[in-house]
């Protein structure tokens, strides 16, 4: 097999490529705020005192705020999401605390899982401070294969969710008719006469649009007109669902898709910008 | 790289992605509920709390007019937050319509429609067979 084949080009892609740091970074800090104001409340003291909370609470801000800042990353970020993996899987699933076991608590775990593999902490963090000052720094580079990770991820999400639609109640537009319903409109059935073919079209829109995000997000030519329209969609979910942190965690999880080195250097545009604009 | 460490990322990323893939695989294919993945099936069971409800008022030669619950309660829809318009269940229709004789002038044959969500479409539970005022 020669070195250049499509299958060696697509292993090194997934596994052994290797980028800028500044996009774990950013996630690692999105995360991190995102992770905070879905869950922290919930394991601060009016909500009890039992240990498996009060550690729990402990793991959110500890390791949250070393994580957040950026000091001995490596371990905060993994104690991290392993207080991410305990509330999704013991409060979720365990304990039965049903916020916990959502869409939106998983994805924010898997981004938690994904920042912890990462060396996030190589950029826009204290530990990188401090390297600098004994001039000991590490580039800012790292292996992609945890971003590849996160990607996979949010195509899992777009695909099986399409999958998922693809059911006759909700291809008929039937579902939809329920949702606009049940959130809006009440039980008067709503006496437009192009209400179940709106309500259709908007159920095959709704699965085109995932079926081609979780294939098209890869494609790097595609990738800005893509996350234009996923930003749409989010926000229209956003706008009519019950969906809490899910369309701001989707945002971020965009990054992933971006190349890295790219971002740092339209971070660097921007620094330089913003440097010539204050002279 | 060391191989052995190559060989560790190569193993650790791709038990990752079957956790990611392989839970929403068996649930939606294979139709296993695996309690370790998460399975994609957003808002599937959302929404089912709900009955596109309708009055109408029967009269003695058979024919049959719609009834405004809104009017005959003297309220604005609009004013009543969204949960407070949704009937959620069969029994809840009828409980409204009874509500609505209250109202409406004695004698007056109600009849109660109504449709409930399911995951696959509309099932129709009432059928306007019986007055609710007579009840």
């Amino acid at each position: 097999m020669s070195s250049s084949s499509p299958l060696d080009r697509l292993w090194t892609w997934l596994l052994d490529a290797e980028g800028s740091t500044r996009t774990y970074a950013i996630l690692r800090v999105g995360t991190v705020c995102l992770c905070w104001s879905e869950w922290a409340e919930g394991f601060t003291g009016p909500h009890g005192y039992g240990l498996d909370r009060v550690l729990t609470g402990l793991g959110l801000q500890v390791f949250g705020f070393l994580t957040f800042i950026g000091l001995y990353t490596r371990f905060a970020s993994a104690g991290f999401a392993a207080t991410a993996l305990g509330i999704y899987y013991y409060w979720g699933h365990d304990k039965g605390v049903e916020a916990y076991a959502h869409h939106h608590s998983w994805l924010l775990t898997a981004l938690s899982v994904g920042v912890a593999l990462a060396p996030s902490g190589r950029s826009y963090s204290v530990d990188r401070w401090l390297a600098l000052r004994r001039s000991a720094a590490a580039e800012e580079r790292g292996p992609l294969w945890p971003l590849r990770l996160i990607a996979f991820q949010l195509s899992a999400i777009y695909f099986w969710g399409a999958y998922d639609k693809l059911q006759p109640g909700f291809r008929s537009g039937v579902r939809m008719q329920h949702h606009f319903m049940r959130y809006f409109w009440g039980s008067d059935y709503p006496s437009w006469p192009w209400f179940p073919a709106a309500a259709q079209a908007a159920a095959i829109g709704t699965i085109g649009i995932e079926f081609a995000l979780s294939v098209l997000l890869f494609v790097p030519r595609l990738q800005l007109p893509c996350i234009l329209v996923a930003v749409i969609f989010h926000w229209g979910l956003y706008q009519c669902l019950p969906v809490g942190p899910f369309s701001l965690a989707m945002f971020l999880g965009f990054l992933a898709f971006l190349d890295p080195d790219r971002v740092h250097r339209m971070i660097d545009r921007l620094s330089a910008s913003a440097a010539r604009g204050e002279a | 790289m060391h191989p052995l460490r190559h060989a560790a990322r190569v193993a650790l990323f791709f038990s990752l992605l079957l956790w990611t893939w392989l839970g929403p695989f068996g649930n939606q294919v294979l139709h296993r509920h695996w309690s370790w993945a998460q399975h994609w099936v957003m808002f599937s069971g959302a929404s089912l709390d709900l009955c596109a409800v309708r009055y109408t008022e029967k009269h003695p030669d058979g024919t049959e007019s719609p009834v405004d619950r809104w009017q005959v309660l003297g309220l604005d829809r609009w004013s009543v937050p969204p949960s407070g318009r949704v009937i959620g269940t069969a029994a809840g229709a009828t409980r409204q319509g009874q509500q609505l004789c209250r109202d409406l002038p004695s004698g007056t044959d109600l009849r109660v429609y109504a449709r409930c969500a399911t995951r696959t479409g509309w099932a129709r539970q009432l059928k306007g067979e019986t007055n609710v005022c007579s009840r």
